[in-house]
């Protein structure tokens, strides 16, 4: 591959990384197999980058994960989770201590519902709630029709909030 | 128009989730828009979704890739552009055997975990590429990896087996021409197993075996005049570290989290 193609490849796939390791973060729950996923991924990419077409390679970036992350969790038998991860880069902090734990809290919550959905809910809801993917590049990172994304997206919300029981926000 | 009949509200419910993310299109936007407006149950069922996507939202972090990662990935793609063999990180199809500890594909009896470790990575994954050119480091690795299968047929990781650097280090000094800094790491998890002679690439090395846990720590050094970069690299889920300081090429090779393996090589760098 030329040197020029590399460059090509690093500037367009490169500034994706972020969003590589949080799906493999959420797919894996541990974070060195995520980041071993993510090296993977990208050279996967790399062999594949001349076939991708369109404007945008977040999605089709998320997909190699997807399909990397479920490769590597059937050659381990690995069942996944969601980690959670107080170190995690969240949202900001807001100032008052009170605001901290609470939060803190919230997050912890949250992340024991989302490990109790089937992997498809969760999945889905991932690429939209974190990714805030469009229901079109759901559907192409999990290779199904956008009808299904949305049928399994309202599914996992209604679920979620039964989890989180309540209305109110936590 | 009507509002309120069980039907419609059915249809306008399944339409929510798309109408909070615009994905609807305008118009169809606007006949939720205009149906939660006067029906109840409708409005309180968008209240409640609203309030579950936002508090999923503000609590499901996204994290962020850390440097060593971006170096990682860098390397791996510099390595795989240049038409190098790629890393293995990828765990191994079921039939193989488990990666860890590690078992020799053929049974020789491995009289277990002290020896699981004695592994040598063979390719090209580094953090940071050598100097050197990927011909040389990769000739290294074949070469420590026929020594590391040897030491394994031999079933034995040390010559002298003691957890006292002063009875390793001057054992050395009769069968090299150079005395290898062995430094005592007890304190901090690493205890010493003992040394060994071996053959790679052409010279006589000493090893020094270090035990963290149940995972045992190889440490390979010789005499060089050589600068360059550091080398991180992994294969068959084992990770293989190089560094150059002090006039010597040091090589830690292990199956211990890469962590624990810079950590060691912190420890032994910084200890004279």
């Amino acid at each position: 591959m030329s040197p020029d193609a590399l460059a090509r490849f690093e500037a367009a796939l490169l500034p994706l990384m972020d969003d590589a390791y949080t799906l493999a973060r959420y797919l894996l729950g541990d974070e060195h197999d995520a980041q071993d996923v993510v090296q993977e991924s990208y050279l996967r990419a790399l062999r594949g980058f001349d076939a991708v077409t369109g404007d945008d390679p977040r999605p089709w970036l998320l997909a190699i994960v997807r399909n990397t992350a479920l490769t590597w969790r059937r050659r381990r038998g690995a069942r996944a989770t969601v980690a959670y991860d107080d170190e995690a880069h969240a949202v900001p902090s807001t100032s008052s201590a009170d605001a901290a734990a609470l939060a803190s809290a919230a997050r912890a919550h949250v992340a024991a519902a989302l490990d109790r959905l089937p992997e498809d809910h969760r999945e889905v809801l991932v690429l939209r709630e974190v990714h805030e993917l469009a229901y079109k590049e759901i559907a192409h990172v999990l290779a199904v029709p956008i009808g299904t994304v949305m049928s399994r997206l309202a599914r996992a919300r209604r679920r979620m909030q039964e989890l989180l029981g309540s209305r109110e926000a936590v | 128009m009507t509002h309120g009949t069980a039907a419609e509200c059915e249809g306008m419910r399944a339409r929510l989730g798309a109408y909070v993310d615009g994905e609807l299109s305008e118009r169809d936007a606007d006949r939720v828009a205009a149906h939660v407006a006067a029906c109840h149950a409708c409005s309180e069922d968008l209240d409640a979704l609203m309030a579950t996507v936002a508090t999923l939202r503000d609590a499901l972090p996204r994290y962020t890739a850390p440097d060593v990662l971006h170096q990682r990935v860098r390397a791996a793609l510099r390595t795989d552009a240049n038409g190098a063999a790629s890393a293995e990180v990828m765990p191994p199809s079921p039939s193989s055997s488990p990666r860890a500890p590690w078992r020799p594909s053929r049974a020789l009896g491995w009289p277990g975990l002290v020896a699981a470790g004695v592994l040598i990575a063979a390719a090209s994954v580094g953090t940071t590429l050598a100097v050197t050119r990927g011909d040389g480091s990769a000739r290294m690795v074949d070469a420590l990896e026929a020594s590391h299968v040897r030491s394994l047929m031999l079933t034995h990781l040390v010559d002298v087996p003691s957890s006292d650097r002063h009875m390793v280090t001057p054992w050395f000094a009769g069968k090299l021409d150079y005395a290898p800094t062995i430094p005592n790491l007890d304190a901090a998890g690493f205890p010493l197993v003992g040394g060994r002679l071996d053959f790679v690439a052409g010279r006589r090395v000493a090893v020094a075996a270090y035990r963290r846990r149940q995972h045992v720590i190889n440490l390979y050094v010789w005499p060089s005049s050589e600068g360059g970069d550091d080398l991180v690299r992994q294969r068959d889920g084992y990770w293989f570290v190089r560094w150059r300081a002090d006039g010597a090429e040091h090589w830690a090779v292990s199956d211990v989290a890469i962590d624990d393996l810079r950590a060691f090589e912190r420890l032994v760098r910084g200890a004279r």
